[in-house]
């Protein structure tokens, strides 16, 4: 890695998906982690947002000594603020997480940055593998467990996937001691949000077979029967080789054998 | 079949005739016939016939006992219904929507989005067409099922792999020539989110995200960790949640294609260096994409795990062989243990209890390789292989093999 | 997070907390005693699905509130007395002790029932119209009727209560009185109680409040009902969202059960108790419809047998409580050994369906593979405490059913265990069985046995033939014989079996036998094995006509079961024909001629085919029991009398030389898999 490499990670309050305790994000402290291993203690934590000092401290506790907050109202917007401060500061690579565990989670922060900034956005990503001649290596999450490879030009945003390297545990002690710089800003409302609805998510299960039989023996049917003969391709007669040069043709044309 | 009565006057005439030499075999009350209704009508006196020891002999392969008909559905069987085609000659405005194409084909997610499209199209005044955008190979061949007025394919070297700033280059040129009153994405892990999202923040629309009920008016969207709802007014462009609309399923539409305007050039600054190699069993069964399954019908355990690695294909099993030791407890597919999502299943000797059956109802392609060509799995399968899974295997390694190294000397 | 959290998660039922989301619905036991009370094996019966950690027991599936609802034909509970109370106290107590609640279900059965016998009343539905499945006539039931029952429900509840039981369930499914006035198939009435949607809920709707009344608003007062009726007159699941909305909407119901189907025809009557050819949880989808318009807790059963299919209904939210009835059945202990991480021990339920086709004879529910379930009052255990006495040398011969049973209770009881197995595999005549199509879940009672076997560190002989000689070698302190039989197709010489004119049920299921184009299956027996047969070869295309002597093919088939046997052997053409005895089988040409008789009047017709398939039972392999009877202790001999009261074998406290010589299952006669693993175990577990 280059000494010189400037890398900032964005942080957000995460959210205990049952208990809705405030907390750590997942993604943003596998962004941390993934900071820390890049350039170690010289990446810079930021955080734009209300001043939760508990869960701010346990980012600092992977082992930073101080981050930067860009105090906003809890039902302010980020960004621009956000956009403002790194287009100052420059750092050649921002993290931050795909989505946050709270409120909208739209998910849009990465991409609003990438645009306000004029540089390229990263989706996902499992890791940073170097960085070298003004570019890095990237490696992706896809889904399925998939991994792929791409080269990205400095500078660039990423968004970190939770199939990043698992982050650390926080140090309560070092956490409690890390300095927290209140850099200035000006509060940003989020007129839109304000006209939003909330309330707690109505369960939502998954659809179940439709079946949209019109007679009560249809309906009988489809809920009882089993599989008829789906009309597939039969092999019987060929030899083993003529088979399994089928299967073959199959696993290529479905893009499966890599 | 013509409602009009078909009359043979030759046999009217010897049915008359009582002295013609066919007139009583003509008159004689078959043991079956069909009915004007188109039923079978059946005559259980007539069945059989005086066999040489002076008994009543039936012989249902001469054919005088009750035939084991073809499935005997009657008027009921006739051919599949023929949906009704909607068409769109002049639309008002369009609804656009892009499309994930998992493996080359809509997936549940795309047509459910689809569906929103229409649900969309039908509260909005004037007459609007549905489009689908489709980025690269495409294999779908019921694009008209599932709603698609107008299509918009592009494929091209452009387009190939992980390709977000060329896809949005020709997004905004939709956006210019279309005009779309909305914009829909699945918001999905398979592309659609990253999409939606890049082309929100270019067109500065701030997107409705996780949107699962959405009408005209108003959008109920599901908030972080799934914890709240969001209701707001319905943006114009909308990243849609799976289920969050019925499927299109009783009409049929006309896939139009359109033709785009040139495409301005596009800077790209990532670059695809291709997908890497992952170690298939570490990714979770329920996640995996090319699953090989044994069941009791393997002999050769090592053969089974070699193929699997040759493959590349991540390891699973039913029930027995689990049982039976062969397979850890993990690895077991079907009702009882994990409901697999593989594109591409391939069964070696799993007859196909009802149970498995159900754990691989959502997988794409399923492959049966068994010695009995009338097992349940068979009948689910699209492709089947009948014979000794053991020789099948040995030519599927060895082909791949050679595939491997054919690549190898290729990129070489 | 444990991978079955979401069956721990306790809710609340009014106020009354549930411990986990796994239910044991109601069904009928066929337990109670002594004009309808819930007596000693009652209470254990439910006690120990308590102990193994159910959360609530719904119990006494259709018990009656009225005199005039016969209970006496299923044993079923009877609530129309306070004789009740004190039997209720005992229940709630032995259920309670545990932490598990206990509720019952109540109802007036209406015209589903049988009028001849006990009070022989006449039976009442809101038209008078027959019930097909019962063959029962009924009157139309009066106004003044109407509401002495709807007094008769609060009654019932009342003595539940006052019993200590924790709830009420209403039964207005299974086309009870309170459904039989929903459904317009049979509510015909067009005065204030049929007609319109409220006219026709009306007596149900006065029989909650009724209960409500008498019960106060803090005891629990559910309500099963049906998610569609698969009648074309029937209610739809339109409907019945209707109906749950419309009752839910009182505010006075605290949850409701959902089941899949109505069932006053054979047909649908196999729905509402799934049995093994069905799909998993096949009716969850109406469950959820209701769910999504109700506001309290939703419970549903069906064919839910596994923890892990449990854990994927619960956590994805279709459904409040999963009922794993059967499951608990088959293995009480459930709960507590997913809780032990003992998911691989839970002896799981096959849907073969044994207990409630029992049932629906009027038997006491039995399980097939579990002898000990409902005989806890009687000392056989569901857990099999080691021996104190002497460790013995014991011998199995025979690797099915009751074999392997024999040699998990007596390896669980710490002896020294040798099976011998003839074949490469352990199962016997199930492994046949589960050949069929729609029949391979049988398969689950030997493969858990095995499963057993090799963690107890049974000594497994596959594919050795045991002879006297062998067992002696084995120097056995007890030898327990249970070799199976072999197809008796030998019964009538003119039959041809020794010039190979016929073949057995076996050698087709085990395809020895190449399946024929055109077969003759002749079946005394009219069980499973010959509609296994036809099923069997149909499937593989051959044209089959199932022949038997006895009343109907596959009259020996309880009433869960063969209706899917129906719907498989008609849709592919198997011709089935009765009242013919098979005289005699002759070659003509290259194909066989079957001679047939019709019992009543002599005549006689022929069948020319290709293939002549006879099941005509099995004949008791007991050449090596005769070889060794003189030698034994005891001769061979089993006394009756201490094994009935499931006591120990006097021979094992005596002293003696020579082996101990059992013999169980079909090698001393004909029987069935349950009949051969009860004796296994109440043989076994003193050993």
């Amino acid at each position: 890695m280059p000494h010189d490499l400037n890398l900032a990670v964005l942080v957000s309050i995460g959210q205990h998906p049952k208990s809705g305790r405030a907390r750590r994000a997942e993604q943003d402290a596998r962004a941390v982690e993934l900071g820390l291993k890049l350039v170690g203690e010289r990446l810079e934590l930021l955080h734009a947002g209300e001043a939760q000092q508990e869960v701010l401290r346990s980012y600092l506790g992977m082992g930073l000594k101080e981050m930067t907050l860009l105090e906003q109202p809890s039902a302010g917007d980020a960004v621009p603020a956000l956009g403002r401060y790194l287009a100052q500061k420059r750092p050649d690579i921002v993290l931050t997480g795909v989505r946050a565990e709270s409120g909208e989670a739209s998910g849009m922060t990465p991409y609003l940055l990438g645009e306000a900034l004029g540089w390229p956005v990263v989706t996902r990503i499992a890791d940073i593998i170097k960085v070298e001649n003004g570019e890095a290596e990237v490696l992706q999450a896809l889904p399925r467990g998939q991994r792929r490879a791409l080269k990205v030009r400095l500078p660039f945003v990423a968004s970190v996937d939770l199939a990043a390297e698992t982050p650390r545990q926080s140090a309560y002690g070092p956490g409690r001691r890390a300095r927290i710089d209140n850099a200035s800003v000006d509060a940003q409302q989020d007129q839109l949000r304000s006209q939003w609805q909330e309330a707690p998510a109505r369960k939502r299960p998954k659809r179940l077979k439709v079946a949209k039989a019109k007679t009560a023996a249809d309906r009988f049917k489809a809920a009882t029967a089993k599989s008829q003969a789906s009309g597939g391709q039969v092999l019987q007669n060929e030899s083993a080789q003529e088979q399994a040069q089928a299967l073959f043709k199959l696993l290529v044309e479905e893009g499966v054998l890599r | 079949m013509s409602d009009l009565i078909r009359r043979d006057p030759r046999q009217e005439w010897i049915a008359r005739n009582r002295l013609h030499p066919q007139h009583a075999e003509l008159i004689a009350p078959a043991a079956e016939t069909r009915g004007p209704s188109g039923l079978i009508r059946r005559n259980p006196h007539a069945v059989g016939f005086i066999g040489p020891n002076g008994i009543k002999r039936i012989d249902r392969l001469a054919g005088n006992g009750p035939q084991l008909g073809q499935r005997r559905g009657g008027a009921k069987a006739a051919a599949e219904v023929q949906l009704p085609l909607i068409t769109v000659v002049t639309p008002d405005f369009y609804v656009v929507a892009v499309m994930d194409m998992v493996g080359g084909r809509l997936t549940g997610h795309d047509k459910d989005v689809l569906g929103q499209a229409h649900k969309l199209v039908r509260e909005s005044d004037g007459e609007g067409a549905v489009v689908a955008v489709v980025f690269g190979e495409s294999k779908e061949e019921a694009f008209d099922k599932a709603g698609v007025d107008r299509l918009i394919h592009l494929e091209g070297e452009a387009y190939a792999g992980y390709s977000p700033e060329a896809r949005l280059t020709a997004l905004s040129v939709i956006e210019s020539q279309l005009k779309p009153r909305y914009w829909l994405f699945p918001d999905s892990i398979n592309g659609g989110n990253e999409l939606g999202c890049r082309l929100a923040a270019k067109l500065g629309e701030r997107p409705a995200t996780q949107a699962w009920q959405v009408d005209s008016s108003t959008a109920v969207c599901r908030g972080g960790s799934q914890r709240i709802d969001i209701t707001r007014d319905t943006p114009r462009l909308l990243l849609l949640a799976e289920e969050c609309a019925d499927p299109i399923d009783e009409t049929r539409h006309e896939v139009l294609p359109i033709e785009l305007d040139t495409m301005p050039g596009t800077l790209v600054r990532i670059e695809d260096r291709g997908q890497v190699a992952v170690d298939p069993n570490q990714i979770p069964l329920a996640e995996a994409e090319f699953i090989l399954s044994a069941g009791n019908g393997i002999h050769d355990w090592d053969q089974f795990h070699k193929a699997a690695e040759v493959l590349g294909a991540t390891e699973g099993a039913s029930r027995v062989a689990v049982d039976d030791g062969f397979m850890p407890r993990f690895r077991q597919v079907g009702a009882t243990g994990t409901w697999v999502t593989a594109r591409v299943y391939v069964a070696v000797g799993i007859s196909g209890a009802i149970q498995h059956l159900q754990g691989i109802g959502q997988c794409d392609k399923v492959v049966a390789i068994n010695t009995d060509a009338g097992c349940d799995m068979v009948k689910r399968a699209d492709l089947s292989l009948i014979g000794d899974s053991q020789e099948i295997l040995a030519e599927l390694i060895q082909l791949v093999e050679q595939h491997r190294q054919g690549g190898a000397e290729d990129a070489a | 997070m444990s991978q079955f959290d979401a069956l721990f998660q306790p809710l609340n039922i009014n106020k009354l907390t549930i411990r986990n989301r796994i239910v044991s619905t109601a069904h009928a036991e066929v337990y109670a005693t002594d004009g309808g009370m819930t007596t000693d094996r009652y209470v254990k019966y439910y006690e120990e699905k308590a102990k193994g950690g159910c959360g609530l027991c719904i119990c006494g599936g259709s018990s009656v509130v009225s005199i005039d609802s016969p209970q006496s034909w299923w044993s079923s509970v009877n609530l129309s007395t306070d004789r009740i109370i004190p039997h209720f106290q005992n229940l709630a107590d032995a259920v309670h002790k545990h932490g598990g609640k206990i509720m019952i279900q109540i109802t007036h059965m209406g015209r589903r029932s049988r009028w001849d016998g006990e009070n022989w009343p006449n039976l009442m539905s809101p038209s008078g119209i027959r019930e097909p499945v019962h063959r029962a006539t009924c009157k139309t039931i009066e106004e003044e009727e109407i509401w002495r029952v709807i007094g008769d429900f609060a009654k019932a509840a009342v003595r539940a209560k006052e019993g200590g039981l924790d709830g009420v369930e209403l039964s207005a499914v299974h086309q009870h009185m309170i459904d039989q006035f929903w459904s317009p198939r049979v509510n015909k009435r067009t005065d204030q109680w049929g007609g319109s949607f409220e006219n026709r809920m009306r007596f149900g709707m006065e029989v909650l409040k009724a209960v409500r009344e008498a019960v106060g608003p803090d005891f629990v007062v559910g309500m099963r009902i049906t998610g569609d009726e698969f009648h074309p007159d029937g209610l739809n699941h339109d409907d019945m969202k209707q109906i749950a909305a419309y009752y839910d909407a009182t505010g006075m119901v605290d949850y409701f059960g959902v089941v899949g189907s109505g069932c006053d025809t054979h047909n649908t009557l196999a729905n509402v108790i799934p049995n093994m050819s069905y799909p998993p949880e096949p009716f969850l989808h109406l469950a959820a419809g209701i769910k999504e318009v109700v506001s309290v807790p939703v419970i549903h059963a069906q064919n839910i047998k596994d923890p892990n299919q449990a854990q994927r209904i619960l956590e994805a939210g279709y459904v409040d409580f999963v009922g794993m009835t059967r499951a608990h059945i088959a293995d009480p202990h459930l709960i507590a050994k997913i809780k032990m991480n003992q998911v691989d021990q839970i002896r799981q339920c096959v849907g073969a369906n044994y207990c409630i086709d029992r049932q629906y004879m009027g038997l006491d529910v039995l399980c097939i593979q579990n002898a000990a379930t409902s005989r806890e009052y009687m000392g056989l255990p569901h857990i099999i405490e080691k021996t104190e006495g002497p460790i013995r040398n014991v011998v199995v011969v025979g690797g099915g059913p009751g074999g392997m049973e024999a040699a998990r209770v007596a390896a669980e009881r710490g002896h020294k265990v040798t099976l011998v197995e003839k074949a490469d595999e352990l199962g016997g005549q199930i492994s046949i069985a589960a050949k069929a199509p729609q029949r391979d879940q049988m398969a689950g009672i030997t493969r858990w046995l095995a499963m057993e076997l090799d963690r107890l560190g049974v000594d497994l002989r596959l594919g050795s033939e045991a002879n006297a000689d062998m067992i002696r070698d084995l120097k056995p302190d007890v030898c327990i014989l249970a070799t199976g039989g072999r197809p008796f197709v030998d019964q009538n010489p003119e039959w041809g079996a020794e010039e190979g004119l016929v073949v057995s049920s076996w050698d087709i299921l085990n395809g020895t036998v190449e399946p024929g184009k055109n077969v003759l299956i002749y079946d005394t027996i009219c069980e499973f094995s010959g509609m296994s047969a036809a099923d069997y070869l149909a499937s593989k295309g051959s044209l089959v006509e199932l022949v038997t002597d006895d009343i109907k093919p596959g009259v020996g088939i309880g009433g869960t079961t063969f209706p899917t046997y129906y719907r498989s052997l008609y849709e592919k053409e198997v011709i089935m024909t009765s009242d013919l005895l098979l005289e005699k089988v002759y070659r003509e040409g290259d194909k066989l001629v079957a001679v047939l008789e019709n019992e009543y009047t002599g005549q006689q017709e022929e069948r020319v085919v290709d293939q002549i398939v006879v099941e005509n039972g099995i004949r008791p392999n007991e050449a090596l029991y005769y070889e060794l009877k003189a030698e034994s202790r005891n001769k061979g001999q089993i006394d009756n009398e201490t094994l009935f009261a499931a006591e120990p074998q006097p021979v094992l406290s005596e002293s003696g030389d020579g082996m101990i010589l059992w013999r169980l299952g079909d090698c001393v006669s004909q029987r069935n898999t349950h009949a051969a693993i009860y004796d296994a175990l109440r043989l076994c577990k003193d050993l």
